[in-house]
């Protein structure tokens, strides 16, 4: 075992995320004081119906006091209140965006709160960062399972290697792996699900692994919302499945698939007609989705006129998101240095290009005749990167003016999204050479790590 | 084997080489307080009354304390008198330093400069800026309190400022070691901890790039590129 790489990969995603969640001071990872909180209070109110009213001073009080002795509002960029004021109830913590939460990731964290329920606060807060490392280090390992299945043809196990390293090694994923945040179950769920879903379509479409599939989707769907791009996923997926149950002997599964053809056009239509007219989703159902009329009102706007999309600031977005998902840490507060952010968004440039020029070269070849799955696998990870990007735009179009996208909303597809860093990377070099620019590509990775924690973090917090 | 094998050692040869930039950063650069946000406020230095704000030495070898030149003369040149002084563990204040600087627009920030201060961490310095000829000088601030460890003397709400420090590498160790693990409980309040995961996690990405890297120097694999990983399944062939 000591001599496997994959195992010195695992310490090594665990050291890189144990390093980052002792030098980020405690709650200046985003929300980390609502996650915790919200965590005391399904245990304190023994529901998960929880909204602003169940928020209670005893839970916050400590919070506070903890906050103030780490200046949470100095690091933050935003003024301190008075002391006075700070330490009472909800004025630290008063944000008035509190509804109820998806609620996976806060029950499986419970049971390691109840171990340390006696323990101050920021013992507390450290276990389960602790906790969330640990979902770092599943992440990688199952990141590295699912591109050892695609990439089963490839006698070098590099090639799954670089993915799993590049989920373990990207800055700020590891930054909001270290912390307390229900993002960070949602990315092995989401990685088992993909698994599950091409695991099954190698095998003749066996429908067993697209059950299997559906659950890890929809569990990941009760950990955090942004996972809602997995279920497009799974539709396309299903209609994949079903062409080629269309092929089969049996005639019952013949007219099963034919059924799901037809839903699949029928859902198809409808997602058209909601989106030339949202307000036609009842209120109801926009209550539960917690989608505000206003916020249908603005999409539909958006809509009835195309023009307002003009004003946009599409070249801010794509900044911010580029930024937000490669390094931006604390509260959107510690930019990377200037030519790395250049350098950065000529990096995304080049990968986005790439997935398509792999595709084109592995089209043309032969050998990929006889593995229909790779291209089914690259069709769905491309397909997932899109949803989880229409995801956050569409919060970007529905939000007030001040909205700014977070990069971390792609996180629930991490292991997808380096699965195709990985294939885009080496498309771009002869056969030959791919393992090397891959090692390269896992060195630049290293070294853009040094730069964030050893020029940005630690001289913005420490100095 | 220097000819596959020495493009292949470059990119680990460069993460080694930005480690030792790293540390050289934080062990030899100038350490900063930084106040950067103003919300627009500007304060009029006069001639009369100066402008007082407080800071709280993080390091030892205070050397420099800067404010953003933006903003300060509204025409071409301004003259600026600065004094600071020390809170001594007694209780007295002490001058430190006397100084008067002409600035312009063209500065980005002004400094001003003085030999390293002999102070312990944790000292609580004030300076004061009078304006003392040219034209009018404003100072930009924030009317909040966005530097908890320090305040304006007048009003509320900090000065947009900039405080170096040099201390000696050893103090910059120890001190950052402290601060690293200040109001952290258990394990992370533990000093040794952080050079540990540090030196252990920096060896495990150099150990594990050589392991990986290692069948890549060899002419005979290169055909295969083949891994650790296929070494088990090449015995059991064999």
């Amino acid at each position: 075992m000591l001599r496997k790489p994959l195992f010195w990969l695992l310490a090594l995603a665990f050291l890189h995320g144990a390093w980052y969640a002792i030098i980020v001071h405690p709650w200046q990872a985003p929300d980390e004081y609502l996650h915790y909180e919200y965590t005391r209070l399904i245990d304190a109110e023994r529901t998960l119906d929880l909204w602003a009213e169940h928020r209670s001073s005893e839970i916050q009080r400590p919070v506070a006091d903890s906050m103030w002795t780490f200046q949470h509002y100095r690091y933050r960029l935003i003024p301190t209140p008075p002391e006075a004021e700070f330490r009472t109830y909800r004025t630290p913590l008063g944000s008035t965006n509190f509804t109820p939460q998806p609620p996976l990731y806060y029950l499986l964290s419970l049971p390691i709160y109840w171990l340390m329920r006696t323990r101050p606060v920021l013992d507390q807060l450290y276990i389960l960062r602790f906790f969330s490392v640990l979902l770092l280090c599943l992440t990688a390992w199952l990141t590295y399972r699912l591109a050892k299945l695609i990439f089963s043809t490839e006698k070098d196990s590099w090639f799954a290697f670089f993915p799993a390293a590049f989920a373990a090694l990207l800055p700020q994923y590891t930054f909001i792996s270290a912390s307390y945040n229900n993002d960070n179950l949602a990315p092995p769920l989401i990685a088992a699900s993909l698994y599950a879903l091409i695991k099954g379509y190698k095998e003749e479409s066996k429908p067993g692994w697209l059950l299997l599939a559906t659950v890890f989707g929809l569990l990941a769907v009760t950990t955090k919302r942004t996972s809602v791009a997995i279920l497009p996923i799974l539709g396309l997926s299903l209609i994949f499945y079903a062409l080629r149950w269309l092929r089969s002997g049996k005639k019952w599964v013949k007219i099963v698939a034919a059924v799901i053809l037809i839903g699949a056009l029928l859902l198809f239509v409808a997602i058209i007609l909601f989106l030339l007219r949202p307000q036609v989703l009842p209120q109801d159902l926009a209550r539960h989705l917690r989608l505000s009329p206003d916020a249908l009102v603005r999409l539909a706007s958006f809509f009835d006129n195309p023009a307002l999309l003009a004003g946009h600031p599409w070249g801010h977005f794509a900044n911010q998101t580029i930024e937000s998902f490669w390094g931006f840490f604390g509260w959107n507060t510690l930019h990377v240095p200037p030519i790395w952010v250049s350098l950065l968004k000529g990096t995304t440039i080049v990968l986005l290009a790439g997935i398509l020029v792999g595709a084109v070269r592995n089209i043309i070849r032969e050998k990929t005749e006889r593995q229909p799955h790779l291209l089914f696998s690259i069709l769905i990870l491309s397909a997932g990167l899109i949803f989880s990007l229409i995801t956050m735009a569409a919060q970007n179009l529905v939000a007030p003016a001040h909205y700014a996208p977070q990069g971390r909303y792609l996180f629930p597809f991490i292991s997808g999204i380096a699965v195709l860093a990985a294939w885009s990377w080496r498309s771009f070099w002869p056969e030959s050479v791919q393992h090397k620019a891959l090692f390269g590509g896992w060195v630049f990775l290293a070294i853009f790590d040094l730069v964030c924690w050893g020029f940005v973090i630690i001289p913005a917090w420490y100095t | 084997m220097m000819k596959c094998g020495f493009p292949t050692i470059i990119p680990l040869v460069t993460y080694l080489a930005v480690v030792i930039l790293v540390f050289g950063f934080l062990l030899w650069t100038p350490l900063q307080i930084v106040q950067p946000v103003s919300d627009g406020r500007v304060i009029p230095l006069s001639a009369e009354d100066p402008i007082g704000q407080t800071l709280l030495a993080h390091f030892p070898g205070l050397f420099r304390i800067s404010i953003p030149a933006a903003g300060i003369a509204e025409d071409d040149l301004g003259e600026i008198q600065f004094q600071l002084t020390k809170l001594e563990s007694g209780g007295e204040i002490t001058l430190v330093q006397h100084d008067e600087i002409t600035v312009s627009r063209a500065n980005n920030w002004v400094h001003f400069q003085f030999p390293p201060q002999d102070n312990e961490a944790g000292t609580q310095y004030t300076f004061y800026l009078k304006r003392t000829g040219g034209t009018a000088i404003h100072l930009p601030a924030h009317a909040e309190d966005m530097y908890p460890e320090g305040n304006l003397l007048i009003g509320d709400g900090d000065l947009v400022f900039q405080a170096a420090f040099d201390p000696p590498w050893d103090a910059r160790i120890n001190q950052l070691l402290v601060r690293l693990s200040a109001n952290k409980p258990g394990l992370p309040g533990s000093q040794l901890l952080y050079p540990l995961v540090l030196a252990l996690m920096i060896a495990s990405f150099v150990g594990l790039s050589w392991m990986l890297m290692f069948p890549l120097l060899q002419p005979d694999r290169k055909q295969t590129h083949s891994t650790m990983d296929n070494r088990d399944e090449e015995r059991v062939q064999s």
